[in-house]
């Protein structure tokens, strides 16, 4: 997929979110790394437009590399063959103990919803979802999933490496 | 209601050294706990037996080997096993008053359980239909034993077991009467004379109408006394075993009996009034009374009429253990769409070939 | 003064709350439902019962132990997890994995996939209350077991698998046993269908039961045989090939609406026994050919250090689609080890396709879904 393209789109469409397009560790897919803050705009952009229409969340996960979360985001077009791209965001976490926010894509990707809950519990990250409408209709409401890993007295997020017990 | 002529009474007192001018009541009194133990006990207990090794060869199994030679003892040490569990320590009294309910109703159609010639306690023009109101008595206390165990199994299984009753009882009703029809009298007696020991002279094979009337009632009587495999109300995937949820040890085993004699006793009725009843043939019948040996008679008729129960009800389990579960609205459908017409289809023909044979 | 108070008979919802363990349940999860008579109006899934830490454990582990901790990620197949996460590390360190040793981790796939499809049938027949055919069933899948047992020495965590190989060659005899067993299940597939597959009362209760749209598949991100039941097209080994399935030969079923609605529990179950058939076929072929040399990249050294970087590897187990994300640091464990599981799509999907069923339904739609609850907690 033409990371150009891309990168453009996301320029014109959300000003200056784009930080830096690397490929992602050896393979051949390309990550693009953005404000964390403008996650829900530029996923919006991602999944509407039609040259793009990277439709389906495969996996979100988070990592903590020197300090600092890294939330990616692993995209993929069902419609458009061997279209798929790794959108990151970074946040640094004030203390160990401290949730950090991003905002949530589960209005745009909603098999993010599991994904997001479980980055929250383990993670602290915090994925805040915005007022916006609706903008992709469908059927279906997503309300009445819950998963919750942790006991209610657990403190702290397990997976940080400064976690302690 | 007693049987009119007592002659079964004196030929079993004789034998046995009662005085003759005992009352009545005691030995109808004594006749139902004989049935009970030495009848309807071990046929529970060989038929659980036989009910696990048919399912164990069915499933590539073993089933039980271990207590006897073959397992034969597996019931005994089931038995000895319930009777040690202890017993939870609240007290329900919902769940006592509907299970003695259901016990009481259960066990009230001993008295007119048509076992022989010689072993007939109740034969009135009414005696049939006796074990019929039974059954609804028995599904009323099965549903309000699931009503009131105040959890949402329960509930669910007592609904179901209501709905399949109702929808039970109407195809059975009505199938009950075609053989009514046939013999012209619904006396235990006279539905055994009217048929005779071979095949060809049971009220399955007299007619078309009556083998429709015989597949309708047999499933019907499913129905109406929830036995897997339309057992919805008893569900184990869904509500945790419905009415039985919350019973356990020796209720549960009470409970799990009474379900088993319920099953036994409509497969008796179904064979009483379609296989043939305990019919021997006429010459053996003959020549053991000319013998005198009234009790090897009674004896070898109860055994002939318990041969074909069993294979009427190992025939059931078969199927059961095979298919899966049906669900109750498909059941209930079932019944409503499918047997009713047919059993009032089995009732119109049966009524018609006897007019015509009777001109 | 009105003394007459109205009596209003109120039929309100009722709620039943099931789980964390349940027999209507196939794995530990809750359930809450509102139930309308019998009838489900709504349900709220909540999930977490089986939490490990699996991810976790991970980190605290040596590279080569955190293959045995994948090899818990689901218990029933382990090989998936194996699989998945040693395609990750050795895209990460570029490990060459020789062509014999791929084609034994594809033999070990497929057998898996092979006996993950027995145990869903089996749970299928045990949710609609049919008990033979579970028997016949699992004694089948002990037939597997033994091939695993043969060849890694244990049933089920086999912990077989290395980076660049596997940990041994396979035995005499195991080959043809495979063959053996494929041939055996060939012909006993066709017994099952007769008692059980096209069986009237199995056919009613699943036939129009619950059905996945292809809209809710891409809502939920449903992958595997449940969205090719639904006519999803899509399958990792067709679309991202991994360990030589390029150079095999095989279809990619799709549901049919066989039971009146396509994706509903019935087609769900249908490609389930046709991926069996799939899966023998792809046997086949590849034991006609094993490649010879090496079962493992005997150039890597036993302590070389997996470099700094991350990968991202994908692989199609019987569930779906399973990932794994895998962080270097460059130090002797790995920094993050991030699965993602099919499981959590079904999950999400659970309440917009249970509304309008009836309860009695609901463990045949569980069943259905062959949720991996082990790999969705983790």
């Amino acid at each position: 997929m033409d990371k150009n393209l891309i990168v453009s789109k996301i320029n014109s469409e959300v000003q200056g979110s784009v930080l830096e397009v690397r490929r992602f560790g050896r393979s051949e897919i390309f990550s693009i790394w953005i404000e964390a803050q403008s996650v829900h705009k530029v996923a919006s952009v991602l999944r509407a437009d039609p040259e793009i229409s990277l439709d389906w969340l495969e996996n979100l996960s988070v990592v903590e590399f020197a300090e600092c979360l890294v939330v990616s985001y692993f995209l993929q077009s069902t419609t458009r063959p061997h279209s798929q791209i790794v959108l990151r965001a970074s946040v640094v976490p004030l203390s160990i103990d401290a949730e950090v926010e991003v905002p949530s894509i589960q209005a745009i990707w909603p098999m993010g919803a599991p994904m997001e809950q479980e980055a929250n519990e383990l993670f602290g990250v915090r994925f805040k979802s915005l007022p916006l409408e609706r903008q992709f209709q469908s059927d279906f409401n997503l309300e009445g999933s819950l998963s919750r890993r942790l006991l209610p007295e657990v403190r702290g997020f397990p997976l940080r490496k400064k976690f302690v017990k | 209601m007693m049987n009119s002529d007592n002659s079964w009474i004196v030929a079993w007192s004789d034998s046995l050294g009662f005085p003759e001018a005992m009352p009545q009541w005691i030995y109808a009194a004594a006749a139902l706990i004989c049935t009970f133990c030495f009848v309807i006990v071990p046929c529970g207990a060989l038929m659980s037996y036989f009910e696990r090794k048919l399912a164990a060869d069915l499933q590539a199994r073993v089933g039980p080997n271990r207590a006897g030679p073959a397992g034969i003892l597996q019931p005994i040490a089931d038995l000895l096993k319930l009777l040690q569990k202890e017993s939870r320590t609240e007290w329900n009294w919902k769940e006592n008053i509907w299970l003695s309910v259901h016990t009481m109703a259960l066990y009230s159609t001993l008295a007119v359980l048509p076992l022989g010639s010689m072993a007939v306690l109740v034969n009135t023009e009414m005696s049939v239909f006796l074990p019929f109101w039974a059954a609804l008595v028995l599904a009323l206390g099965t549903m309000l034993l699931g009503l009131g165990q105040n959890s949402v199994p329960g509930w669910f299984g007592g609904i179901r077991v209501a709905a399949q009753t109702l929808a039970g009882s109407f195809p059975a009703l009505i199938s009950l009467l075609c053989t009514g029809v046939r013999s012209g009298s619904f006396r235990w007696s006279s539905l055994a004379e009217s048929q005779g020991f071979s095949p060809w002279d049971w009220t399955l094979l007299a007619n078309p109408f009556q083998m429709i009337a015989f597949s309708v009632f047999v499933m019907s009587g499913l129905v109406l006394l929830a036995i897997p495999p339309l057992d919805g109300g008893l569900s184990m995937s869904d509500i945790h075993g419905g009415v039985a949820s919350h019973l356990y040890g020796r209720r549960l085993s009470l409970f799990q009996f009474g379900r088993f004699y319920g099953f036994f006793f409509w497969s008796v009725i179904t064979v009483v009034l379609f296989l043939g009843a305990w019919d021997l043939p006429v010459s053996l019948v003959n020549s053991l009374k000319s013998m005198g040996a009234h009790q090897l008679l009674a004896l070898s008729e109860l055994l002939w009429l318990l041969v074909k129960t069993f294979a009427l009800m190992l025939l059931i389990i078969w199927i059961a253990k095979v298919n899966s579960r049906s669900r109750v609205d498909q059941i209930t459908d079932f019944v409503w769409r499918v047997l009713s017409p047919f059993s009032l289809a089995a009732l119109v023909g049966s009524s018609l070939w006897a007019g015509w044979r009777a001109f | 003064m009105n003394l007459i108070k109205k009596e209003i008979l109120t039929t309100d919802l009722t709620t039943w709350t099931i789980g964390p363990y349940h027999g209507s349940l196939p794995a530990p999860m809750r359930l809450r439902l509102s139930l309308d008579g019998e009838i489900i109006t709504d349900c709220d899934v909540e999930t977490g019962f089986l939490h490990r830490g699996l991810e976790k454990a991970c980190e605290f582990q040596s590279w080569r132990a955190a293959v045995a901790y994948a090899d818990h990620l689901d218990p029933e197949c382990a090989v998936f997890g194996e699989l998945v996460l040693c395609l990750a590390v050795e895209q990460l360190a570029e490990i060459e994995v020789p062509a014999r040793a791929k084609c034994i981790r594809v033999i070990l796939s497929e057998l898996s996939r092979i006996s993950s499809h027995l145990s869903y049938m089996v749970r299928m027949a045990r949710a609609v209350g049919s008990e033979t055919i579970i028997h016949y069933l699992l004694r089948d899948r002990e037939r597997i077991l033994d091939l695993f047992e043969l060849l890694t020495g244990a049933r089920f965590s086999i912990n077989f698998l290395r980076f660049g190989g596997v940990q041994a060659d396979v035995t005499d005899g195991f080959i043809e046993r495979v063959l053996e067993v494929c041939e055996l299940i060939r012909i006993r597939m066709k017994e099952y269908n007769d008692l059980f597959t096209f069986n009237f009362g199995f056919v009613k209760r699943t036939s129009r039961v619950a059905p996945i749209s292809k809209d809710l598949v891409s809502f939920c991100g449903v992958t595997g045989p449940n969205a090719r039941a639904s006519g999803v097209s899509f399958d990792v080994r067709k679309k991202f090939p991994y360990s030589g399935y390029d150079r095999l030969d095989f279809e990619t079923p799709l549901g049919q609406g066989e039971g009146g609605v396509l994706g509903d529990v019935h087609d769900r179950f249908l490609i389930r026994l046709r991926e069996i058939t799939q899966s023998m076929e792809i046997l086949k072929q590849l034991l006609d050919v094993v490649p010879s040399g090496e079962y493992v990249n005997r150039k890597l050294a036993k302590d070389s250090v997996v470099p700094p970087g991350e990968a991202y590897s994908r692989i199609e187990s019987s569930r779906g689609l399973l990932g794994c994300h895998v962080v270097s640091d460059g130090g002797p464990s790995p920094s993050r080890v991030q699965f993602r599981s099919p499981t959590l799509a079904n999950l999400l999907a659970i309440p917009q396709i249970v509304r309008g069923i009836r309860i009695e339904d609901l463990p045949v739609v569980l069943a259905s879904l062959d949720l991996g609850i082990a790999e969705a907690d983790r």
